[in-house]
């Protein structure tokens, strides 16, 4: 993954600590500035920055009511907090790392200090956002893994719910994949997953859309927003991309490259959301159906 | 006295190991990987510093957090010690509030960090090593092997018949009939240095580190008695009445440039005979 330039979330309401802390931390991150704490939460829930630089004396709502919502909200809780401030009795130090920030800067600011401590948290908070995308990525083919897919299909069905929005899933399966791998060996097995993932993922490229591995030859794509007819048209052109691949499998009773089978199952608004299980099971029947009548071909 | 305070407020809570000097605690990190480190910076010998950067510098203690806990309070040495890559640096007089509250939660990010290191190496579905650990472990293994001149087997196992299994019972029935055989491959690989591992699908892989061909074969055969004696009804199978498996296994002698994919090759190859053979079999 690419190191992206990190943003730093600024809130304080004094105009001059904001330009000291603009100053102390240069050209280096991207800087987002609030001047309240309910503008802070607000830009925070739309931004999720990197870091959150936090005073803690604000009019309204104090900073330490900013760093407990923050840390009760799934969406923000692991985005770390330093509170800045001018307290600097034990007892308000204390309070602070207690609410779960992780440092606790007193005023008045040493430049140095507060460049070498950000950048130290937001190199761990770099760690950790590699290590959440590794835990969600597939290790051979680089598209979404099972995990990543549960979770996003179980999110996506709530959103089609309160939204009233169909969400379909596109089931698939390579054809003939234990006789390709018997054929050619497991290497060149996996060099066909890594490539049907490719152009699965590709074809698959609307910014909503999710395209996972589901399982050894299995594979999920899950369509927001997407009836059952525009699901069944890209399912039909899955297949069509796969056999453009032209990959050669001459052990194969359906043709002789590869070929994938897909079964297309679509929630409507209406039916219950917490079914996700439901439309798995459903889409898996489809699929199982489109092999039973000859393969290489979509059932809805 | 310091370390006698440190302790009285940590221990509660904690694990806490003590080293009077920089030598002491780089052997003590190397040993125990503790998940947190605090660190003073003038100890006799080596200070705190070149504890820190030699720390740092070690793929095996780099991800433990380092905390200074000092009287050098001037700017330059606080700058110097995060410079360094320690994650906090507290001035003494120690006040167990404060040095509580850092280390809980110094050490509920490492927790969280280790969560995410766990779940990126792990199968989701059998929580055995999956692919990408795999892949890791088994570079490290061929290099060891050749440095150290040790033989290291991997055996390559695949169930049976299994898409007939999926067919006839369902994926649900599936997915528990794997964790069943990940389970037995883990019981199978059980020396500290052997890794269980799901390579895909329904196949399964074996790390053996130092591990010549005969004991690769034992093994192998230990594993498929296990999947055998799961019983694991397989009415669609045409072997058996229950899941067994097949297993190539293939072993690489420590010599320079013997290649990893010679090693997944020949198992792969083995793999493949065991079932030209009939299945339900070892072959090495």
């Amino acid at each position: 993954m690419e190191k992206r330039q990190q943003a730093v979330m600024i809130v304080d309401d004094s105009p001059l600590n904001i330009e000291l802390l603009r100053w102390v931390l240069g050209s280096e991150y991207r800087l987002i500035i609030a001047s309240s704490g309910s503008k802070a939460l607000e830009m925070a829930f739309a931004e999720i920055p990197d870091l959150i630089l936090l005073d803690v004396l604000m009019p309204i709502m104090s900073g330490y009511e900013v760093c407990a919502h923050l840390k009760a909200d799934p969406r923000t809780k692991n985005i770390p907090v330093i509170f800045i401030t001018s307290l600097d009795h034990e007892e308000d130090e204390a309070k602070g790392l207690n609410l779960g920030a992780i440092d606790y800067i007193s005023k008045p600011l040493r430049p140095a200090i507060v460049r070498v401590r950000i950048h130290n948290h937001l190199e761990l908070k770099h760690h950790r956002d590699l290590l959440e995308n590794l835990s969600s990525t597939d290790g051979l083919t680089g598209i979404a893994n099972r995990l990543r897919f549960e979770t996003f299909i179980k999110a996506q069905l709530q959103t089609a719910a309160i939204d009233e929005t169909p969400l379909s899933l596109i089931m698939i399966d390579i054809d003939h994949f234990k006789l390709y791998n018997d054929c050619y060996g497991h290497l060149a097995g996996d060099d066909c997953l890594r490539q049907v993932a490719k152009a699965l993922d590709l074809c698959c490229a609307r910014p909503a859309d999710l395209v996972a591995r589901y399982g050894g030859e299995e594979f999920a794509c899950v369509l927001p927003k997407t009836t059952k007819s525009v699901a069944v048209a890209i399912a039909e052109q899955l297949l069509n991309a796969i056999r453009c691949l032209n990959i050669p499998h001459a052990t194969s009773p359906v043709a002789d490259h590869i070929t994938i089978s897909a079964g297309v199952s679509t929630f409507l608004p209406g039916e219950s959301a917490n079914l996700d299980s439901g439309l798995i099971h459903h889409a898996d029947g489809l699929l199982y159906q489109s092999k039973q009548k000859g393969r290489d071909r979509v059932e809805s | 006295m310091n370390r006698e305070i440190l302790s009285a407020t940590l221990r509660p809570e904690y694990r806490v190991f003590t080293a009077a000097d920089g030598h002491e605690a780089l052997e003590i990190a190397d040993t125990i990987s503790p998940d947190l480190i605090l660190l003073d910076v003038v100890l006799p010998g080596m200070d705190g510093y070149d504890v820190c950067a030699r720390l740092k510098a070690d793929r095996y203690t780099r991800n433990i957090p380092v905390i200074f806990l000092t009287a050098q309070n001037q700017e330059k040495d606080e700058v110097k010690g995060l410079g360094l890559g320690a994650i906090d640096y507290i001035f003494k007089p120690i006040r167990p509030a404060i040095v509580r509250v850092r280390v809980r939660n110094h050490l509920e990010l490492k927790q969280y960090r280790d969560f995410l290191e766990g779940l990126s190496a792990t199968d989701g579905l059998t929580e055995i090593a999956n692919r990408r650990r795999l892949d890791e472990c088994l570079d490290v293994e061929c290099r060891r092997a050749i440095r150290e001149h040790t033989p290291l087997s991997l055996m390559m196992a695949d169930i049976d018949f299994f898409k007939m299994y999926n067919d006839y019972y369902g994926h649900l029935a599936g997915d528990d009939a794997l964790r069943k055989v990940a389970r037995a491959l883990k019981s199978s690989c059980q020396r500290p240095a052997d890794l269980a591992a799901r390579y895909g699908g329904d196949e399964f892989t074996g790390i053996l580190p130092n591990t010549k061909a005969e004991g690769g074969f034992n093994v192998a055969s230990n594993f498929l008695a296990e999947v055998r004696g799961l019983c694991i009804p397989h009415s669609a199978s045409p072997i058996e009445e229950k899941i067994t498996i097949s297993i190539g296994v293939a072993t690489i002698l420590p010599i320079p440039g013997a290649l990893l994919s010679d090693l997944v090759q020949r198992a792969d190859g083995m793999l493949y005979k065991a079932k030209q053979e009939g299945r339900n079999q070892v072959r090495a």
